[in-house]
């Protein structure tokens, strides 16, 4: 199974006036079927850790490893669509496609089939609980739930080994975030995935495997 | 790019519907002003060409001094020279001007009371002008042609035609010519019997007289100061300067109208043909902010593409093929509009609307490029 592992990872945000210190030496090792929640106080650095994670960046110092190679070293574009998927708290769905074309679309970009493409989302869409009839829909037709699930299946439907999910729940009821989170748990448990979740939400913190706390830019002791 | 993508990106373009149409609009604006502008330009040019082919420029000659066009009492000579009956004596005047028109007086002794009058064509006398109510009526056989020619022929008044169709008239008393009658002067004057010009009063006996008018227009407007400094070679500009000694003749070249004509469509060509330049630039300047704007609102699709994995320059190229296909379409549409509007599809159209479009593409390709600088670390920024 693929590894995932921050070693003595720093990243700064620069610009002319000042520098900021986001991420402050992270050395962690992530395991594939595991739920993890990172947890921290606002601006604590965690969603810059994530993004780190995603490959959407490089640390500034030390470096994140998949499969024993710095993300710094490889084709980067190649790892975000073939091994990582992101989640994010405001979906991030193409507006103008259809629930079907946005769960299909990493896999167009893949230069799969159409049809191919079109049949394995539609079975990932319908594994996350989105029904045949909403299909056809546009991402603004659908409830937040339903839009983050079509956001999972996208991610699903790529077959990535890391999920990585940005406040998966920030935007939805708490019946709506307990049906994402218990997705993403079966995500870890059943499809041995590795799944990270930056979060504030203590209840979707209690669901992890592992929590991490952040402070400042670097872990606590994990609980 | 597999074809799915292009696919689904067209279908997100349609749906899109009315930003996609607003850039097809100005597409099609910019091909459609291209298309009025060639429209405008072309009938100008043909303006031009109809101008300078058509507009009858005419020459007055005068006396030395330009004070007076009639009774000049110039020698028969000099009209000679420009009917092209000097060209051995290298007088190559006819190669510069046409339409002479030239009218000479002589009285006569018989019949009495009648004057003989030698014109060039009908409209070398103003009393023939058909605006007075005059017609001339040619014999069958005959045309105004004849009053260019030597045969001792003449047109009258109905009442002079005789049974014999000839009439007797003598200059001088020692001179006597029987004349025949090949036309009828029609509520014309009466008492002047009209004659071909060159015509002797017996054959092959050519004699020099005086012109009392003459005019002509310049054969060849596109070569006007070529003409006109040929004919300066022969006459002067009128100047009251100028030697009085009976040989010297002044040229009045009435050019006015025709240079102010040109010029005034000139000055339009100039003004439509700057107006392609500036429609170029206001079209690569709408591009660009179409492009900008386009993208402005389209940052967090292009982050989360490539969010997903895409490469920078397959996003910069998807989107540039989505500007490529909408400004065609425009072209297309403003090329149809432009065809209703001007009834034609002139190649330099077609190739300035092709420039006018590529401007516009190249306008919203720069604003496009801002995609490849995307931060997509701002990907997770909360807000939409």
């Amino acid at each position: 199974m693929n590894s995932l592992s921050a070693k003595e990872v720093f990243y700064e945000y620069r610009n002319s006036f000042q520098t900021v210190k986001a991420v402050n030496g992270i050395s962690y090792n992530f395991e594939s079927g595991r739920v993890y929640a990172v947890v921290g106080v606002s601006g604590s650095g965690k969603t810059t850790f994530l993004s780190l994670l995603a490959g959407l960046d490089i640390p500034t110092e030390g470096k994140i490893e998949f499969d024993g190679n710095a993300t710094s070293d490889i084709d980067r574009d190649n790892y975000r669509l073939n091994h990582v998927s992101v989640i994010y708290q405001n979906f991030n769905l193409f507006y103008h496609l259809t629930v079907l074309e946005n769960a299909a679309y990493p896999l167009y970009v893949k230069k799969m089939p159409k049809a191919a493409a079109e049949e394995l989302a539609k079975e990932k869409l319908l594994k996350v609980g989105i029904t045949e009839s909403q299909f056809k829909r546009l991402p603004n037709m659908l409830s937040g739930g339903e839009q983050q699930r079509v956001a999972i299946a996208r991610a699903l439907a790529c077959g990535s080994e890391i999920i990585l999910a940005d406040e998966p729940t920030g935007n939805l009821d708490s019946k709506n975030s307990r049906n994402i989170v218990e997705i993403l748990k079966n995500l870890a448990h059943e499809e041995n995935r590795c799944v990270i979740i930056v979060t504030h939400d203590p209840s979707v913190a209690e669901a992890a495997d592992i929590v991490l706390k952040m402070e400042d830019g670097a872990f606590e002791d994990s609980i | 790019m597999s074809f799915s993508l292009l696919s689904v990106t067209f279908k997100a373009l349609c749906r899109r519907w009315i930003a996609s149409l607003l850039l097809v609009a100005v597409a099609a604006a910019g091909t459609v002003s291209a298309f009025v502008l060639n429209g405008l330009i072309s009938r100008q040019e043909e303006a031009l060409e109809n101008t300078k082919k058509n507009t009858v420029i005419s020459c007055v000659v005068t006396d030395y001094s330009g004070s007076s066009s009639g009774n000049l009492s110039m020698l028969s000579a000099f009209v000679e020279m420009l009917t092209g009956k000097r060209r051995e004596r290298d007088c190559f005047l006819d190669d510069y001007v046409k339409n002479v028109r030239a009218m000479a007086g002589t009285p006569l002794l018989s019949p009495e009371n009648h004057a003989l009058r030698r014109i060039l064509s009908i409209d070398s006398d103003p009393l023939l002008d058909p605006i007075n109510g005059v017609s001339v009526e040619f014999y069958e056989g005959y045309s105004e042609e004849v009053l260019q020619g030597r045969e001792m022929v003449c047109i009258v008044a109905p009442d002079m035609v005789t049974e014999n169709g000839y009439i007797i008239v003598s200059p001088d008393e020692n001179t006597e010519a029987e004349i025949k009658i090949v036309g009828i002067l029609n509520g014309g004057p009466t008492g002047i019997i009209y004659c071909p010009f060159f015509m002797p009063f017996e054959e092959e006996i050519s004699v020099a007289f005086y012109v009392n008018t003459c005019s002509f227009d310049i054969k060849d407007n596109t070569k006007l100061k070529e003409s006109k400094d040929y004919i300066y070679e022969f006459f002067v500009v009128p100047d009251v300067m100028n030697k009085n000694d009976g040989l010297t003749f002044g040229v009045l070249v009435q050019d006015e109208t025709y240079h102010k004509s040109l010029g005034e469509i000139n000055s339009n060509l100039t003004m439509l043909r700057i107006m392609l330049p500036v429609l170029m630039i206001i079209c690569g300047c709408i591009g660009f902010f179409a492009g900008f704007l386009m993208t402005k609102g389209r940052i967090r699709e292009f982050a989360t593409m490539r969010c997903i994995g895409m490469k920078k320059m397959q996003i910069f190229f998807l989107v540039i093929g989505e500007l490529l296909f909408l400004a065609a379409f425009g072209m297309l549409l403003g090329g149809g509009i432009g065809f209703i509007i001007e009834g034609n599809l002139s190649p330099k159209a077609i190739s300035d609307s092709a420039i006018i479009t590529a401007v516009y593409i190249i306008g919203t390709a720069i604003a496009a490029l801002r995609i490849v600088r995307i931060n997509i670390m701002k990907l997770s920024n909360k807000e939409e």
